[in-house]
């Protein structure tokens, strides 16, 4: 049984212009010393997923399917049961860390509150444990730091106390929503080598959430790739990167800039569909380069490829197969 | 922190002199005095009479001597005299005594009950609730003071006096109260607070309210009976008043008489109860929203919080550092901000101060007020300044 | 350096077309955008409905109106409302329903001529503050600082008083002419950060002029909270209006505003109390329709209010 399995996720809001169907079918599962990579673009539904899992999403949020913890459905525990599970045996750390913690409060303040809403220990206690947290994700002069406020901290130390915070109660699993998004190059490496030192340390399972492919090369062993509220391609990172099955992703590694390549960057023509009123068939077809038919019509299913464990949701995986798929953008391009 | 205040209030000390002058120029150019006026259209008016009215209003000395004569003596604390040689620093001391009574009660009572409504409106958006106070803010905010007092002293208060004097019930109104107040706690409490989801609470309230609305039925039905008259014989003058701020005569004896001031506040302070709460509720709901679709806020559930401690202590905290400074600022306009309400109520406060003043064009009077109200506005300015930075550890003050 | 900066004049036509035609396009996608979210703010959409037949009312009434609002009948004193006079009459036999729709017309035309002039100075002298920062911001805020420093229904009240004999139009004029700082204050504000925004150094770097940037870069990007703060202030100096003319000091016989009929009708609440309810009823309408527009512009304009509906 693994640590984390998410079942048949679906999740829609109601809004003025219609249902919005953020997310749609999401199945995966985590288990404990795993990072599952899940790579799309903004609205691809990987952050509402990641949300659903946390149960953070707002009580408008129509959440069907199911989230197992450890074999609990936690989708089905009462608000107070569920409370137990966030904060302390997941935690989970956001994409812009300017604005993630509370202005009015002191890190240790906020450290403190973490570790004490799951544990009845004194104040005192709380305090050492969040000098100790922030020993833990590299902040020197913890003692001191921790009467600091966030304003005092730059964006890359205020994402440390965040993973800090996410790890105040030694949770199993930490789901990590963009963590280096709004952070400069050099700073997105430390955060990055301290999210894996602590792995390694502790051997939790970790929800990698990005658009940056690079992020996912470096850190994931398995991957989903998301488009349209659905996932298009699921396997590990090699055999996605070296041999996809969907032409989505295709696309994705065809628009990453490569030193000493000549010529255009490759680009994905056009724009993700609106999620409201969703047309039949596959979701990319308005931007693909093989689209026939069937595409427009049929919404094909999440099965293997020519490799078992990865999958892949396209009608035409078959042409894919030793092709190199990334010029069939540049070909389109060029056409 | 004292180095900024002391150097805030340096600021803005051209900036009084500069009002000053431009004020002692407007009030120059009102005209001569009434009083003075009145004397001169006398027909057996003696020429030794208007001399020594002119002398006192100095009317011949040029206004750059006026002037100086008489800043030199205000920053002194001097007033001077009005027309009738009294001093106005006495007389303006009276008016915000009775001012400040009306104001900061009415100023607190709104600030609270615009937080509370606010408050809960934005935890609930979108609930009958938040519609409701919504509305009700709108309406408060769109009607002028002077139809709103003129309102609730006419409408309201002096038809509950006639009915006091004679309060009977008939069977079908009490019914309808009856039927309304069990609405209103089922509607309370129907709807899920959204502080927590124990059901515990729910039932709590639902009982409580339950029991107050029974006890009330009772307490109506038996004492009152049903054409009730407890008020009949006892109080043959009417119980909230609509003239004044105090009894003429004032009974001696301490808890009568705060209970004397207390039906004369009632008309005013509603008025600007009402007026206030619209405005504080409204940015006490856009505040309370702003913070709770905040990234801490989701950090905060995230930790597992309970939700009431992350609209309390997350939320909440943060959304009253705007509030704050509104309130702040708005004491420094309080001791000129009742000026209608005082005149329905017929309050001898600083409005009634100023609004004589100005029907009888006596200059001391008028500078005096506008000068107080000015260093109020700068004050609490200042205050509100230095407010920000304490509830904010962002913010420093040098 | 010069060279590299390509000259407007030296590329006559074809990029320039080109921008305006996408600002164009844009703009007009926006403004679609916000009159879309505007016209799902019911309560707005039917407060301007209300508003545009009130002053048509207000505006024209008059003219097909069998009563005006100024002459006497002795024989029609004090009249409760009636099919010849919906409104009733006064003391003196003026009819209640001409009075109302001249007070209206007044009334508006008041909130309008303070709204305008509070807009124009406000904008001007915050735009002015906000771009070229420095003294010109500190001299420019000084002043504000000392127009706020005295409130303005008293400053309006002692100027009134000065003027006795002084047209209707000094009102809505000294109110607008002491009404702009907070005007002032949002489009200083607006303006400070709009001239930190990369398109605005874009701009500059290609060497558009200050007064290209200012109206053409930057005051678009105002128009929502300007036009916003325009119609707040539009129902502020209504109340106003009543509350200065309630003390004697503003509107005055033989000129009608709602603030007048309101001083005038209300001591008469007993006796006769349809000299108090019909423009205490015309003064709230009005005020509440304009603040409803206010809220649903705001919600138009602002980009958050997209948020999900529970």
């Amino acid at each position: 049984m693994s640590l984390l399995e998410v079942k048949n996720l679906c999740v829609s809001f109601p809004t003025e212009d219609g249902v919005v169907e953020a997310v749609r079918n999401v199945s995966f599962s985590v288990d404990r010393g795993d990072v599952l990579g899940i790579v799309g673009e903004s609205g691809s539904g990987k952050s509402v997923t990641s949300m659903a899992v946390m149960g953070l999403l707002p009580r408008s949020a129509r959440i069907t399917g199911q989230v197992l913890y450890d074999g609990v459905d936690i989708l089905k525990l009462e608000q107070k049961q569920r409370g137990a599970y966030r904060g302390n045996r997941m935690g989970m750390i956001f994409q812009d860390p300017m604005t993630s913690l509370n202005p009015v409060y002191t890190i240790g303040w906020q450290l403190s509150e973490a570790v004490r809403t799951h544990n009845n220990i004194s104040k005192k206690a709380a305090k050492a444990r969040a000098v100790e947290l922030l020993a833990l994700v590299g902040i020197p002069q913890s003692s001191k730091r921790v009467d600091a406020f966030p304003h005092e901290f730059s964006g890359g130390m205020r994402q440390r106390v965040m993973i800090a915070m996410a790890m105040a109660n030694n949770p199993d699993l930490l789901i990590a929503d963009e963590p280096t998004t709004a952070l400069d190059v050099t700073v997105q490496a430390q955060i990055l080598e301290t999210l894996e030192r602590i792995q390694a340390e502790s051997g939790i399972g970790i929800i990698l959430i990005t658009h940056d492919l690079g992020v996912v090369a470096g850190m994931s062993d398995r991957m989903l790739v998301m488009y349209a509220g659905s996932v298009v391609e699921d396997g590990t990172v090699d055999e996605i990167f070296y041999e996809p099955r969907m032409p989505y992703t295709a696309g994705l590694l065809g628009a990453i800039p490569r030193a000493g390549a000549a010529g255009r960057l490759n680009q994905i023509k056009g724009t993700t569909p609106s999620l409201i009123n969703l047309k039949p068939g596959c979701k990319f077809s308005g931007r693909c380069p093989l689209v026939v038919d069937v595409c427009q019509q049929t919404e094909p299913e999440l099965v293997p490829t020519d490799q078992p464990a990865h999958l892949a949701r396209c009608h035409r995986t078959k042409d894919l197969i030793g092709v190199d798929a990334s010029a069939m953008f540049l070909q389109e391009t060029a056409g | 922190m004292l180095q900024f205040i002391a150097r805030r209030l340096l600021i803005t000390i051209p900036i009084l002199f500069l009002a000053s002058i431009i004020t002692f120029l407007l009030v120059a150019k009102l005209g001569i005095p009434q009083q003075l006026e009145n004397a001169m259209s006398k027909p057996n008016a003696s020429p030794a009479a208007i001399r020594s009215l002119r002398n006192q209003f100095e009317l011949d000395t040029p206004l750059f001597t006026r002037y100086t004569n008489w800043i030199s003596h205000f920053v002194r604390g001097d007033f001077g005299l009005d027309g009738q040689r009294t001093n106005v620093r006495s007389d303006i001391w009276r008016a915000i005594q009775v001012t400040l009574r009306l104001l900061v009660f009415a100023q607190i009572m709104s600030v609270l009950l615009g937080i509370a409504v606010g408050l809960v409106s934005a935890i609930r958006q979108y609930t009958a609730f938040d519609y409701i106070t919504t509305g009700a803010a709108f309406l408060f905010f769109s009607i002028p003071t002077a139809v709103l007092a003129g309102f609730l002293k006419v409408y309201g208060i002096v038809e509950f006096n006639r009915w006091a004097r004679h309060p009977t019930m008939s069977q079908a109104v009490l019914v309808a109260l009856l039927v309304i107040g069990a609405l209103c706690g089922l509607a309370l409490t129907k709807n899920r607070l959204r502080f927590s989801d124990r059901p515990q609470p729910k039932k709590l309230l639902l009982g409580v309210s339950a029991g107050i609305g029974i006890a009330l039925g009772f307490i109506i039905v038996f004492k009152l009976g049903w054409d009730g008259n407890i008020y009949r014989k006892r109080n043959p003058k009417p119980l909230i008043a609509t003239i004044g701020q105090a009894s003429d005569r004032p009974p001696a004896e301490f808890f009568s008489r705060m209970l004397d001031y207390f039906w004369h506040l009632l008309g005013p302070s509603l008025t600007l109860i009402l007026v206030g709460f619209a405005g504080y509720s409204r940015y006490m709901r856009a505040s309370m929203l702003d913070t709770l679709s905040s990234d801490y806020v989701r950090t905060a559930r995230s930790k597992g919080v309970s939700e009431g401690k992350v609209i309390f202590k997350h939320a909440f905290r943060n959304a009253l550092i705007p509030l704050t400074t509104a309130v702040a600022l708005d004491f420094g306009a309080l001791l000129s901000g009742a000026i209608i309400t005082e005149r329905i109520f017929s309050w001898k406060g600083m409005g009634t101060f100023f609004s004589e003043a100005l029907n009888l064009r006596e200059p001391k009077p008028l500078m005096a007020f506008v000068m107080i109200t000015a260093v109020m506005v700068v004050l609490f300015n200042v205050v509100a300044d230095v407010l920000y930075a304490r509830l904010d550890p962002r913010i420093r003050l040098d | 350096m010069t060279d590299i900066v390509p000259d407007k004049e030296s590329v006559p036509g074809a990029t320039v077309a080109l921008d305006e035609r996408e600002f164009t396009i844009e703009a007009r996608a926006q403004w679609k955008t916000i009159i879309r979210r505007f016209l799902r703010h019911r309560l707005a959409v039917v407060s301007l409905v209300l508003l545009v037949l009130i002053t048509i009312w207000a505006f024209f009434g008059p003219i097909f109106w069998k009563y005006d609002y100024f002459s006497l009948n002795t024989k029609q004193k004090s009249l409760s409302p009636s099919w010849d006079h919906p409104f009733g009459t006064d003391d003196l036999g003026k009819d209640g329903f001409s009075r109302i729709m001249r007070g209206t017309q007044r009334s508006l035309e008041i909130a309008i001529i303070v709204s305008i002039i509070t807009t124009l100075m406000g904008v001007t002298i915050g735009a002015l503050a906000g771009f070229y920062r420095g003294w010109v911001d500190s001299i420019l805020m000084r002043f504000t600082d000392l127009i706020l420093v005295i409130p303005l229904l008293v400053l309006v009240a002692v100027l009134s008083a000065g003027v006795p004999k002084a047209p209707w139009y000094t009102i809505p004029v000294l109110l607008g002419i002491f009404g702009w700082p907070l005007m002032a204050r949002i489009a200083r504000g607006e303006f400070l950060s709009l001239r930190e925004k990369e398109f605005v150094e874009a701009a500059r770097a290609l060497g558009v002029g200050n007064r290209r940037i200012i109206f053409k870069h930057i005051l678009p990007n105002l128009a929502g909270p300007i036009i916003v703060n325009a119609t707040l202030t539009v129902s502020g100096a209504i109340l106003l209006e009543t509350a200065l003319t309630f003390l004697g000091l503003g509107i005055r016989e033989p000129e009608v505003s709602l603030g007048l009929l309101i001083q005038k009708g209300l001591p008469a609440y007993s006796t006769r109390p349809w000299l108090f309810w019909f423009p205490a009823m015309a003064i709230v309408l009005v005020s509440l329709c304009v603040n409803f527009i206010g809220d649903g512009l705001r919600d138009a304009f602002d980009p958050k209010q997209n948020r999900v509906r529970a």
